[in-house]
This record gives C-alpha cells, sequence and structure tokens, in this order.
C-alpha cells in the first residue's frame, strides 16, 4: 500500500463520523429552533405550544397596555399580527428602555424578548413566557389623530336632517 | 282564529319602535361624553354620526307612523323582535366608522354580540380600540342584558298595559313583584347596587395591578358589565388572560354567578328567606349539573396540576354555565383541549343559567323539570295501576310538576337543541370540524361567547350571518320571533 492511499483511508476514517455529527446538530436544531436565536412568531408558539414546552423562545411585538404589578415581577403583554402573549419579567429592570405602551392614542414600542415558554408555567398555570431579555428594536409613538372628511361631511348632513325632523316632530306635538 | 295585523297594526309597531330609538339614541350619548373626556376625536364623530342617524330614524318612524291603536300583545312581541335587529344595526354605525371592522357585518356581528351578551368577536386590533368604543361594546351587553325594551318600559308609562307582552317577549318568563314595571325598575335596582359594589372591587384590583387610576376605573365598570350581564366582552383582545390576575379572576367569578342567579332569587333572599338559596329547584339544578361536569372535566385534565386545572377547567367551566364566556385562556388555547374537556364545556355552555337572569341557552329550570319528568315517569311505572302522584318541587314556593310545565320545558329543551345543531350543521358545511363546529354554534345560540376560533374575521360571510341569526334567537327565546313570524305568514294569507 502507497503512502497516498494510506493517506487517503485516514481521511475517510476522519470523516466517517460527520455525517452522524452533522445529522445530530441538524436534530438539535429542528428540534429546538431557538437554539440559534431564531425569532419565532406567536402565532407559532400559541398553535404548536407542546413544541416549545420548556424550550428558550425569541419573539417579537409590540408593547400593549401598562406593565402588570406581581409580586416577584411584572407581567407585560405583547402583541403580533393579532395574536398576543403574556411575558413574566422578573427583572423589573430590564425595562428601563421601555418608553412607550400601545393604546388607542400611541403605538408601543416594538421589542425583542428571549425566554423560556412553558404551556403550564408552574408559578402561573397558563401559556406564559419568562423572559431573560427584552431589547427594543422600534421605539413606539404619540399618533396623531386623523379625522377622515367624509365622517366631517357625514356629520354636517345627518345634523341638518336630525334638526329638520326634531322641528317637525315639535310642530306635529305643538298642534296636537 | 289567529288574529292578522293590519296597516293601523304596523303603524302602532313603528311609533313603539321609533320612541324606543330614541332611547337608544340617548344611550349613545355616553360614549359620545367618553370620547369628549378623553379627547378622542375621531370617536366623537363616529359616535355623533351614530347618534343623528339613531335619532333621525326615531322621528321618522314617529313622524310618519302615529300611535294608531291602543298598544297590545301582538305590538309588544313584535316590537322585541324587530327591536333587536334594528338596535343592533343602528348600534353597529359608530363601530364600523371606527375602522375597526373589515365589514360592516363584522361591525353588525359584534353589536348584535353585545346586545344579545354573547361575546363572540369580530373587532380587529382591540388593543388599539378607544375609550368611547369600548365604552359603547359594554354598554350594549348592560343594556341586552338587563333588557333593551325593559330599560324603556321602566321609563315609559304609556304601554303599561302590555308591560307583561315586552317582558315576556324578552324571554323573561317569572315576574318578581305583580306589577312588570315594579319588576323593571327593581331589576334595574338589584344591577345598580352590583354595578357599585362590582366597579369597587374590580378598579380596587386592577389599581393594585399597576393600572392609572383613570382606566382602572373605567376598565372595572367594563368587566362589571360584562360579568354580571353575562356578556364576556373585555377591553383587551386577550380577555381576562391579558390582566395575569388571581383575585381578578375570582372576582369575574363572583359577578358572573351573581348575573346567573334568577332575579327573583336575588329578590327572595333580600327580602324574604335567605334559606331559599338551598332549597331552591334552581340552585339544586345547577349544583348538580355543574359538579358532573366538573368530574367529566377533571378526567379530561388529569395529570395537570390543581392550580393549573382550577385556572384552565374550572374557570372556563363557570364561564360557560354562566353563559358569560369570559377567557383567562391565551389565544387559541381552548381549541387545543381534548375532545373529553370540551364536551363538558359545552355541556354547560348548552344548560345556562337561571330564568329571569341575564344569561341565555335552555335554562336550569328547564333542565330541571326534564330531569324530574324523568324521574317522576320512573317512580310512576313503578307504583300501582290507580295510583295518582304529583311529583313537587321548590322554586320560591311548592310547586307542581304540571303537565304544562313539562311541556314548555321540552319545547323550549328541542328548539335549543335544533338551533344548536343546525348552526354546528352549517359550520360543517364551511368546512370546519365538526366538534368545534358544536362549540361554536352553541356559544353563539346560548350567548355565551367562548370560541374555539372559528368566529374571526376572515370567517365565512354566510357563517357569520347564521351566528348573528342563533345569537339574536337565542337571546329572545324564539317566542317573540315565531310569534312575529306567524303574524307575517298571516299577512301574506290575506
Amino acid at each position: 500500500m502507497d503512502i497516498r492511499s494510506k493517506n487517503e483511508k485516514n481521511l475517510f476514517s476522519a470523516l466517517y463520523p460527520l455525517p452522524f455529527v452533522l445529522c445530530g446538530v441538524m436534530f438539535l436544531l429542528l428540534s429546538n429552533p431557538s437554539l440559534y436565536g431564531q425569532v419565532t412568531s406567536i402565532e407559532e408558539i400559541l398553535d404548536y405550544p407542546e413544541r416549545f414546552d420548556g424550550g428558550t423562545v425569541t419573539i417579537e411585538g409590540e408593547l400593549i397596555g401598562e406593565p402588570l404589578k406581581e409580586q416577584s415581577g411584572t407581567w407585560i403583554n405583547i402583541s403580533s399580527e393579532g395574536h398576543n402573549i403574556g411575558v413574566f419579567v422578573p427583572d423589573v429592570d430590564s425595562l428601563g428602555k421601555v418608553r412607550w405602551w400601545g393604546s388607542y392614542k400611541t403605538q408601543g414600542d416594538y421589542v425583542k424578548i428571549s425566554g423560556k415558554f412553558s404551556r403550564n408555567c408552574p408559578l402561573h398555570n397558563g401559556h406564559d413566557v419568562h423572559a431573560y431579555k427584552i431589547d427594543v428594536v422600534q421605539e413606539g409613538f404619540a399618533k396623531n389623530e386623523v379625522i377622515k372628511p367624509f365622517k366631517i361631511r357625514l356629520a354636517i348632513v345627518f345634523f341638518i336632517i336630525c334638526l329638520t325632523l326634531m322641528i317637525v316632530y315639535l310642530i306635529k306635538i305643538w298642534r296636537r | 282564529m289567529v288574529i292578522s295585523p293590519d296597516k293601523r297594526d304596523f303603524s302602532t309597531i313603528f311609533n313603539i319602535l321609533g320612541r324606543l330609538l330614541l332611547g337608544l339614541a340617548g344611550f349613545m350619548l355616553i360614549p359620545l361624553f367618553v370620547a369628549i373626556v378623553r379627547k378622542e376625536i375621531s370617536p366623537f364623530f363616529d359616535f355623533f354620526i351614530g347618534f343623528l342617524i339613531t335619532t333621525s330614524a326615531g322621528l321618522v318612524l314617529c313622524i310618519f307612523f302615529p300611535l294608531r291603536k291602543e298598544v297590545s300583545w301582538v305590538h309588544a312581541f313584535f316590537t322585541v323582535s324587530c327591536g333587536w335587529i334594528v338596535f343592533s344595526l343602528l348600534g353597529a354605525i359608530p363601530l364600523y366608522l371606527s375602522s375597526h371592522f373589515s365589514t360592516f357585518v363584522d361591525a353588525w356581528f359584534e353589536a348584535m354580540s353585545g346586545f344579545a351578551t354573547t361575546g363572540l368577536i369580530l373587532v380587529q386590533d382591540l388593543d388599539h380600540l378607544s375609550f368611547a368604543h369600548n365604552m359603547w361594546r359594554h354598554l350594549t351587553m348592560f343594556i341586552g342584558g338587563q333588557g333593551i325594551i325593559l330599560a324603556s318600559l321602566s321609563i315609559l308609562t304609556r304601554a303599561r298595559s302590555v308591560a307583561l307582552g315586552f317582558y315576556i317577549g324578552e324571554a323573561r318568563q317569572e315576574k318578581i313583584l305583580p306589577n312588570v314595571i315594579a319588576t323593571a325598575r327593581f331589576i334595574w335596582k338589584v344591577s345598580f347596587l352590583y354595578l357599585i359594589l362590582g366597579l369597587i372591587t374590580y378598579s380596587v384590583i386592577l389599581r393594585s395591578k399597576g393600572l392609572p387610576l383613570e382606566k382602572s376605573l373605567y376598565h372595572g365598570l367594563w368587566l362589571f358589565f360584562a360579568s354580571f350581564d353575562t356578556g364576556g366582552f373585555a377591553p383587551q383582545a386577550q380577555n381576562i388572560a391579558y390582566y395575569h390576575c388571581l383575585p381578578l379572576e375570582i372576582a369575574t367569578l363572583v359577578f358572573m354567578m351573581l348575573g346567573a342567579i334568577n332575579f327573583n332569587l336575588h329578590f327572595w333572599i333580600w327580602n324574604k328567606n335567605r334559606r331559599e338559596i338551598a332549597r331552591n329547584f334552581e340552585v339544586r339544578t345547577f349544583l348538580f349539573t355543574f359538579f358532573s361536569l366538573l368530574l367529566l372535566l377533571y378526567f379530561a385534565l388529569k395529570g395537570l396540576p390543581h392550580t393549573t386545572m382550577f385556572r384552565k377547567g374550572f374557570y372556563q367551566l363557570i364561564s360557560a354555565h354562566s353563559g358569560c364566556g369570559f377567557t383567562n385562556l391565551s389565544g387559541g388555547e381552548l381549541s387545543t383541549f381534548s375532545t373529553l374537556a370540551l364536551l363538558p364545556i359545552i355541556f354547560a355552555m348548552m344548560i345556562g343559567g337561571g330564568v329571569c337572569s341575564t344569561t341565555g341557552a335552555i335554562k336550569l329550570m328547564r333542565i330541571g323539570i326534564i330531569f324530574k319528568t324523568f324521574f317522576t315517569e320512573i317512580k310512576r311505572w313503578m307504583m300501582p295501576f290507580r295510583a295518582v302522584y304529583k311529583e313537587r318541587f321548590h322554586h320560591l314556593q311548592d310547586l307542581i310538576l304540571s303537565d304544562k310545565r313539562v311541556k314548555e320545558a321540552y319545547i323550549y329543551f328541542t328548539l335549543f337543541l335544533l338551533t344548536y345543531i343546525g348552526g354546528a350543521i352549517v359550520g360543517m358545511i364551511f368546512g370546519y370540524h365538526p366538534l368545534l363546529s358544536l362549540f361554536e354554534s352553541v356559544s353563539a345560540t346560548a350567548n355565551v361567547g367562548l370560541s374555539v376560533g372559528i368566529t374571526n374575521p376572515a370567517a365565512p360571510l354566510g357563517l357569520k350571518l347564521m351566528y348573528i341569526f342563533q345569537m339574536w334567537v337565542g337571546r329572545l327565546e324564539f317566542l317573540s320571533i315565531f310569534v312575529s313570524l306567524g303574524f307575517i305568514v298571516s299577512l301574506w294569507r290575506k
């Protein structure tokens, strides 16, 4: 056996376990997508809670309402594409950068949260995420109310109609 | 011989309807006032337009359709069935103008859901809805729960002679006091007393969670409307789950139950005999059905920690049985429940609360009578052939289980069952899973509001219209609608 074929054989024996290692890595990545920090949609978490139960998830969404006090931390609610989830924040200081909370007059801060998702949280008995890290991705803002011109026109038209009818009605009662 | 209405009857009906619309317009001033206080300009215009259209419609009916006949039961039934459709259509105008609904049908659905105290929602981006619109959504439940016509009835004096017709038309079969107007006023008194109690309880809890004072008052008021009137709307998209608060969940359980209790029982406990609660037939029926279903749910959720079982199972079951529809589950979580876990919730929704309460569904009294009839029949077979046996039950006083009561219970039971199944079949036609279709159909007909996700803005138009119909017939308990339909048919035969 020449030296070349001997080297090739060594190389093959070194590469032999590689497919298995790659398969293992693939399996880990697929079984727990959050391992590589990928953002998971709230909808997906709520639709398939068993897939994410006990794992670390990264979610993004708008902060809604207000922070809600709890003995050992704070609750926040985030919303994304019509789906909402409650996030428990043990370290209240991590909300320091948050300025805006979504409501009628405000667009809440858009945040990225990493934390542990539990299908039946032993502390809170429901679907929730216990946050490790909160980052503000996009700052919220105060919304300017836009009044559509047709609403003003409609209000004027119906005001005149209503006033006329009111007068007719009062005349009718007066005549009686 | 069947009484067939003529032109003068319709003129009278439209006149009463016109007056009631003026009352609805008056209610619209409340969210209008909220819009002014909260400086919500666009919602102000939405409610101003809604107010003007409703007032104009009311005036047109009053001007062009004079009261040509003495108001009778015929007019009362017709006004009730038409009134709920017209009220929901006009009540939907400010909602539609908010731009939170993709179509007018969606806004109509929301308004009907509110007036019928159902709680199924089609509103989009609820978390960004104005205070004024939220006030209106919740106010519709209060108006509907107390009875739209009943609300007006307690103020009107001219319709005293047919007050009972309006009262029964709105699916209330028991008078508390000999006079119906006095009964209506008593119901309002009870409601206002609980309103103060509920507002304080909820606001204190919410304030302790960190909500600003003004917001905790608004949310407290809305949650009271939704729980006591067994409506189930909430100002946030996550419903009760938004607050992450166990004391609030317990408080809502109490007010849901208070709303589901017969107003007559409230009256007896307050004014006559407190022991009635232990002897009452409806209370006993509730305890039997509730604990049977809880046992079933326990087996379905076996393996979960007890606290989780309470928050997931017990809460949903009470919410379903009282017809409220509040949920502390995350969006879509209910649809992940096993078949065995969904069944007790469906049964609880089918049964509902007490007669003369704010709930819908078959009602405890009728279910109790059906059970009792079954056992009475078995007893009868075991007795000598010539034995005369009268079964009794205690509801405020000792009553005989007469054939009339049994017949009535079975008629309503059958009608509700047919509507539940009919809605489920329509759901299946649109391609939904049979069990989930049945769940949503029962929820709509029984005016509960729990959802497995079928009710959403993307749902087929036909299904939305079907649910609107189910909410309407379920709330009015068929009688006034069938009588009205009968009159229309008789008119056609003329």
